[in-house]
């Protein structure tokens, strides 16, 4: 799924030679989170929604609001595989469980971006891009290579784009720069462009740049 | 006593070099300005109506840039003109004339201007072209002889011509396939047909199992194609049974061409060096390098094969050259059609009646060959030729009829149905690669029967579209045509007086420096050896690995090819664990990988009854970047189907399934 700069939702992959579908909804979204098997959005009004159906582009589907979400103050949200929902609420990581926020470990922190692993696995970043992982008991300070903007994540590995655009990759907790995304336009030679977000599907990597458009990292095996 | 004339009169003698001059240095001044500020010459050229604010500064450094290329015609413009007013009244020319072209190159270099605007890039290519024949010829005045090549050496030259397009063509397509851009249109379709024909004797089609519902497969491949050119290919798969094989091997059937072309320019041109000529600028045709590239198809086998006919029929080989016009016509179950085009030049271009006959009989067969095919052979098997490539008919009824009746009746509407926009620049595109001599080469016009019955009746824009099978048709009346228009420069008054001579030895030099600069920049833009791109995928998107350039959304070109890194090696792990002849269902973009095997079928294509996860022992898919076709579910439905299947070798690149026993 993809969540448009025109706030509306588009799923992955459309028909044939029409990759995004756009998927028909109610409300603006600020953020989406999705697992396997479930999905979350935060309505621009603040609201916490759960997808009814599948985000497939061909099914019906429509938002539950988590009651009482409204007052949450939610910020960003996340999700690990396992499909627990995270959420930065009031500026504070919370897992959302039997209906309530309950405080996770990483308390202390003032987490600007959330990406879940498994279980209660979690990365944080705060606001000056370091770099944290929720879990096992604690709140760890993770090594980055550069101040980092936004975070994804599964069990197996981290991916984030640093203050300058940069692309990193951990995995077994090792640091890999990836390559930027380029683009080839007519007339010019290839540019490299800086990402502006990342998100992690089971076997892909994706890249979205400062002008909007997606990539899908090549390099990832 | 002063023989120095007026300045009036000197200036009236030397005002066309005068002029030539300033166009040169203003080309050089250009053409070095070009390549400073490469980032804004493509608006400056193709979008003049606007001024982008960011050039200005540039655009103010071409000012400086043309101050200095004043000064240097001044000085030039100077020098001749005090040689005029000393009395001279001649001048060559040709050097400015190829500085004043100059100025062309970098717009060239510029990324994706051939594709945006061909006919423009054709004209250029022509302006060239004449710049450096003119540039070559008058540089060469004092050669007195033109020396012919030995035999040895010609063979030599003409070998390597062969090796070169084998060695780069091959490779690019061997390197296409094992990084996966390969696609199951039409590797894998016609790698089944190729394994059929060596498992079984004959094509045989297993990807396309919804041609084949309740039939056990694989099922013969006549239902859709009858390629049999695909012989040709066989007995590479028969020696490694692998589906490169047929890669390499259609690099090779398509590299033979070199051999007739140089047996034709051989004789056409009456020298060594024509030959070597005619071989060198069928090496350097874009589209038939293309063709390697897209795939594998067996109609375009037909190129090479017309080659050689035409060549060995030239050198009096007359049954040689008739049963590569035989293969010709069997070639697919179109290609009647092409043989029709060499039939009847060979029974109308001369006065020969061996070839007159040789000719009749292969119009005969092939007619009879093509009723064969579509009337009998393909129908018998349930198929029929696709009439729903063609979009002109007379009535309504989509049939060859209906196709002849309207070229035949309404010749305009075929005319105005070929002066598309697609068409046309896929003609200038073709036209160009031989500086457009086509036009000069009627005497080879029969090889248009191809194009006129299977090209100007189409309307998709696959079929003009350089390097895509469909657009084979023309691409033999424009090698023949060429060719014969070579020949129309080629020979100037006969004599052995030495003017005579010398006006034969400067043609020739005038022509072939002409063709060879056009062959050689049309190979650079639109070729594939040496080339600024490689035109690397075909057919309309999603079907890319790369998103890169496109050209109408049917050619992807890249600018370097792409890596074989960690990804392809452990995709090609994966693949070498699955056990050899298995029936088995793969992801779309690793299908070719195993079109060999008698049953590869592919997610969300195959079809077909049963489904295909009931026909195969094995599932294989690939975690590739999912850039076609998305294969992430298809690997989570299948490992959590633990009833059915059962992992049985995965890593970061793929993951292969064993079916559990019912």
């Amino acid at each position: 799924m993809l969540l448009g700069g025109d706030q509306h939702l588009w799923t992955y992959p459309g028909n044939w030679a029409q990759p995004w579908a756009p998927k028909e909804q109610t409300h603006n979204l600020r953020a989406i989170t999705a697992a396997n098997a479930v999905a979350y959005g935060l309505f621009s009004d603040g609201r916490v929604a759960r997808l009814n159906g599948s985000w497939l582009p061909n099914a019906t589907g429509s938002w539950s609001p988590i009651e009482g979400s409204a007052a949450w103050g939610a910020s960003e949200l996340g999700m690990t595989q396992d499909g627990h929902l995270l959420v930065i609420a009031n500026g504070k990581l919370r897992a959302f469980e039997h209906n309530t926020l309950r405080t996770l470990d990483c308390d202390a922190i003032d987490p600007v971006a959330v990406a879940g692993t498994v279980g209660e696995g979690a990365f944080v970043l705060d606001s000056a891009g370091a770099l944290y992982f929720n879990g096992d008991g604690r709140c760890d300070k993770v090594p980055a290579p550069a101040p980092l903007r936004r975070i994804a994540a599964t069990s197996a590995r981290l991916l984030a784009v640093d203050t300058e655009g940069l692309v990193w990759r951990r995995r077994e907790n090792v640091w890999s720069r990836l390559p930027a995304p380029v683009k080839y336009q007519i007339g010019q030679a290839p540019a490299v462009k800086q990402a502006q977000d990342v998100a992690v599907s089971p076997y892909s990597s994706w890249l979205a740049d400062t002008e909007g458009a997606v990539f899908i990292l090549s390099d990832e095996t | 006593m002063s023989t120095e004339v007026t300045w009036e009169l000197a200036l009236i003698r030397s005002w066309r070099k005068l002029a030539l001059i300033c166009a040169a240095t203003l080309s050089v001044a250009s053409t070095a300005w070009q390549l400073t500020y490469r980032k804004f010459v493509y608006d400056f050229v193709f979008n003049p109506n606007w001024v982008n604010p960011e050039s200005l500064p540039a655009r103010q450094a071409f000012l400086s840039f043309v101050a200095v290329a004043a000064v240097g015609a001044a000085l030039l413009s100077a020098r001749a003109l005090i040689q005029a007013r000393r009395g001279r009244t001649t001048w060559t020319f040709h050097r400015e004339a190829f500085f004043a072209s100059l100025f062309v190159l970098p717009v060239l270099a510029l990324p994706e201007v051939e594709f945006q605007h061909p006919i423009f890039t054709a004209l250029l290519i022509l302006v060239f072209s004449l710049a450096v024949s003119w540039l070559v010829t008058r540089e060469t005045e004092n050669l007195r002889t033109l020396p012919d090549l030995t035999q040895r050496q010609a063979h030599v030259l003409v070998g390597l011509g062969y090796a070169t397009f084998v060695g780069v063509i091959g490779f690019i397509s061997y390197w296409r396939f094992i990084t996966f851009h390969a696609e199951v249109c039409d590797a894998s379709y016609e790698i089944n047909s190729v394994a059929g024909i060596v498992r079984h004797g004959y094509p045989t089609l297993s990807v396309a199992a919804f041609f084949f519902d309740g039939k056990p497969l694989p099922g013969p491949y006549f239902v859709n194609h009858v390629p049999l050119s695909e012989y040709l290919f066989a007995p590479f798969f028969f020696v490694y049974r692998h589906g490169s094989s047929v890669v390499w091997a259609q690099a090779v059937v398509m590299g033979a061409g070199t051999f007739g072309a140089y047996l034709i320019g051989y004789k056409w041109l009456q020298s060594r060096i024509g030959g070597v000529l005619a071989a060198f600028l069928y090496v350097l045709t874009p589209s038939v390098q293309g063709f390697c590239l897209h795939d594998i198809h067996a109609n375009i086998v037909t190129i090479p094969l017309i080659m050689l006919a035409v060549g060995f029929m030239e050198v009096d080989r007359y049954k040689t050259a008739f049963l590569f016009g035989l293969m010709t016509a069997a070639s697919r179950e179109e290609t009647p059609v092409y043989a029709i085009g060499l039939g009847l030049y060979w029974m109308f271009s001369t006065e020969d009646r061996r070839r007159f006959r040789y000719g009749l009989a292969l119009v005969l067969i092939s007619g009879a060959l093509e009723v064969f095919f579509s009337a009998y052979l393909m129908p018998h098997f349930g198929g029929q030729p696709r009439m729903d490539h063609f979009n002109l008919f007379f009535f309504n009824a989509r049939n060859g009829g209906s196709l002849i009746a309207a070229l035949l009746l309404n010749p305009l509407g075929a005319l105005m149905s070929s002066s598309a926009e697609v068409k046309l620049e896929y003609f200038a595109i073709t036209l160009s690669a031989v500086g457009g001599l086509a036009l000069w080469g009627w005497r080879a016009g029969w090889f248009l029967v191809p194009m006129v019955l299977l090209l100007v009746p189409a309307g998709n824009p696959t079929f003009f579209s350089l390097g895509v099978n469909y657009s084979a048709p023309i691409v033999p009346a424009a090698l023949m045509m060429s060719l014969a228009g070579i020949r129309h420069f080629w020979f100037g008054p006969t004599g052995t007086e030495p003017e005579a001579t010398n006006l034969q030895r400067r043609k020739r030099i005038r022509v072939g420096s002409y063709v060879l600069a056009s062959a050689l920049l049309s190979n650079y833009l639109y070729g594939n050896i040496a080339s600024k791109t490689y035109k690397l995928e075909y057919g309309q998107s999603p079907l890319r690995r790369e998103n890169q350039r496109n050209y109408r959304d049917i050619i992807g070109y890249v600018d370097t090819l792409p890596p074989f890194g960690n990804a392809e090696r452990l995709m090609w792990e994966v693949i070498d664990k699955v056990p050899k002849n298995v029936p088995v269902l793969t992801s779309w973009a690793i299908n070719p990988q195993f079109a060999h095997y008698d049953v590869a079928l592919t997610f969300g294509y195959s079809g077909g009854n049963p489904s295909p996860e009931e026909r195969v022992k094995y599932v294989i898919v690939d975690k590739l970047p999912a850039f076609q076709t998305v294969t992430e579910p298809d690997i989570a439905r299948l490992r959590r189907d633990t009833k059915r299947w059962k992992l049985f070798y995965e890593n970061a690149s793929g993951v292969v399934f064993e079916r559990l026993p019912n």
